[in-house]
């Protein structure tokens, strides 16, 4: 009877699991081996694939703009993911701090511009960055500078669309730290008042090293979301001016969707994947915790 | 103590409203005529409601609108129904395998979409689900991040709950949706905010797929109309943004106690 039972609950077990498991079957793992095959191969959207071993591999290597468009996606990373991690991370102590009121606000307004669309971030920040009436132009003017045409300029194209997108996704950031910080027992820092510690000691003792795991979930959530740039590109300056801000999954995009050469785009995006791997795989150690 | 009080509140409130300016630049510009954008004024010199009436006409916004709507509810359903199964099954059932079915769910953390775009746009494209809505719904479907949020919520709920459901005879269906999915709110509800959003505002997947302004959704239709038409500049664009914009902010104004409570949970 009982192990009737149990084989009953365990078919039910694997019953309950199956919708899932078919789906992400047929649009994860099957797109993903098909993903692997397809490095292989050159792969027009016409005619037949044809199979032709390490190719890919070859000319993308030896392809300039690919070099460039991995530099871009590097500068990019690096311009976002640090302020992205310690602003936010300033920013939630701020609204956690005891002495703050108006909480809810503070956090309604910095997550706020996370809810709303790439389309609508980018086009409002394009009117923003515009040389001749956008925010940044009258500012210029009212300290006398000539404005800078940000978009248009190779030097500041990049850390213009940085600006925008840090803007844009800080709020996400705040509350996954707004929430690291609240598990904090509030005893921990009444004890260090009673031993007379300053605000820095409890911000360099108590706040930071208990938030260890945060940091590291944060930064490597961060890292992926930068490695992945792609819209904030394609709208605000579709990879110009000259390239400049050309990065990788844009030159993908191109290359697979516009010349519709699908093999080697499978390989630069096979390229791209392998770089996020790494990270991803922290991803779930870091989210799974110490329980397992 | 006071005064230290509201110099530290004054200074994070004035940051905060630095931080709006430019969704308050966003909404102000979107009821002014293209003079006043022009000559950077931050007060429309009158309130001009010409450029909700351009968008409205000459785009196809209501349209685009309503695919967003059907794309970002149908997902998200999806993501829940598939998503609460699996969480129960792999959060509060016990049988052989389980450990390998989850970390088998969990490896879509591993497959990020771009990396498998071009073979899921060819298999879309086999199945005829390119340039259909249904090509953006059904992928959204397996979401590990929900399989996960769930599975590690519900196993968090006391068993007493469950056994005393059972003492009364209780089905495991009963189970899942009188006892456990009650107490799961909070992640419920994370779930459905993360996705509902992330499947809203997606840019790259339904740029990659629809090949009919028919078929846009909101962000890709923006965009386009950005592009496409003289007439739509500054203020009509503004515009737009502010209709594609509203839904989600009270979506998320309406929501937001619980999406942080939900967070905690990840995080934790």
């Amino acid at each position: 009877m009982i192990v009737l039972k149990k084989r009953r609950h365990a078919f039910l077990g694997y019953l309950f699991f199956l919708p899932f498991g078919i789906f992400f079957i047929i649009f994860r793992i099957i797109p993903f081996f098909e993903s692997v095959r397809m490095v292989f191969y050159k792969w027009d959207i016409l005619g037949t694939p044809k199979f032709v071993k390490f190719l890919n591999f070859k000319k993308m290597f030896s392809d300039p703009t690919f070099w460039s468009s991995l530099a871009h996606t590097f500068y990019f990373t690096l311009l976002t993911v640090p302020p992205l991690v310690i602003l936010a991370f300033l920013i939630a102590v701020l609204i956690n701090s005891r002495r703050v009121r108006g909480k809810d606000f503070l956090r309604t307004a910095f997550y706020l511009p996370f809810t709303l669309s790439i389309s609508v971030v980018c086009l409002t920040w394009g009117m923003i960055y515009n040389p001749h009436f956008g925010i940044f132009a009258q500012i210029f003017e009212f300290f006398g500078a000539q404005p800078i045409n940000w978009l248009g300029d190779s030097r500041w194209a990049m850390p213009a669309i940085a600006l925008t997108t840090i803007w844009w996704t800080i709020g996400f950031n705040i509350v996954l730290y707004l929430a690291g910080l609240q598990q904090i027992p509030p005893s921990y820092y009444e004890a260090a008042e009673l031993d007379g510690a300053t605000g820095f000691q409890k911000m360099f003792y108590i706040t930071i090293p208990l938030l260890k795991r945060v940091h590291a979930l944060v930064t490597v959530l961060q890292i992926l979301a930068s490695l992945q740039i792609f819209g904030q590109v394609f709208i605000m300056t579709s990879g110009g001016p000259a390239g400049k801000t050309r990065v990788l999954l844009l030159y993908i995009y191109e290359k697979g969707f516009r010349y519709f050469k699908m093999g080697y785009a499978q390989t630069m995006a096979f390229f791209l994947f392998l770089t996020m791997i790494a990270f991803a795989y922290l991803q779930i150690r870091l989210m799974m915790g110490k329980e397992r | 103590m006071k005064i230290k009080t509201l110099i530290i509140t004054i200074v994070a409130l004035g940051l905060a409203v630095v931080y709006l300016v430019p969704v308050i630049w966003m909404g102000l510009s979107s009821f002014m005529d293209e003079k006043d954008i022009l000559a950077s004024k931050w007060i429309p010199s009158k309130v001009h409601l010409e450029n909700y009436k351009i968008v409205l006409h000459r785009a196809k916004i209501s349209r685009w609108f309503t695919n967003s709507l059907i794309t970002a509810s149908l997902g998200t359903l999806g993501v829940l129904g598939v998503g609460i199964f699996a969480g129960y099954s792999l959060g509060r059932m016990r049988y052989p395998g389980r450990r390998i079915l989850f970390f088998f769910a969990l490896s879509g953390f591993m497959i990020p979409i771009q990396g498998i775009m071009i073979p899921l746009y060819l298999m879309l494209k086999r199945f005829g689900l390119v340039n259909n809505l249904l090509g953006l719904i059904l992928p959204a479907w397996p979401s590990s991040l929900a399989v996960f949020v769930l599975s590690q919520f519900m196993r968090e709920i006391p068993i007493e709950f469950e056994e005393a459901a059972r003492m009364d005879g209780a089905s495991e269906l009963q189970i899942l949706f009188k006892v456990i999915l009650p107490m799961s709110l909070p992640a419920i509800i994370t779930v459905t905010v993360f996705h509902f959003t992330a499947i809203w505002n997606d840019f790259l997947w339904p740029l990659i797929i629809m090949t009919s302004d028919d078929m846009y959704t909101l962000p890709v239709g923006l965009v386009t109309l950005a592009g496409s038409d003289v007439n739509i500049r500054y203020g009509p664009i503004m515009a737009a943004n502010v209709i594609a914009s509203l839904p989600i902010i009270i979506v998320y104004v309406f929501f937001q106690r619980y999406l942080a409570r939900g967070f905690i949970m990840e995080v934790k």
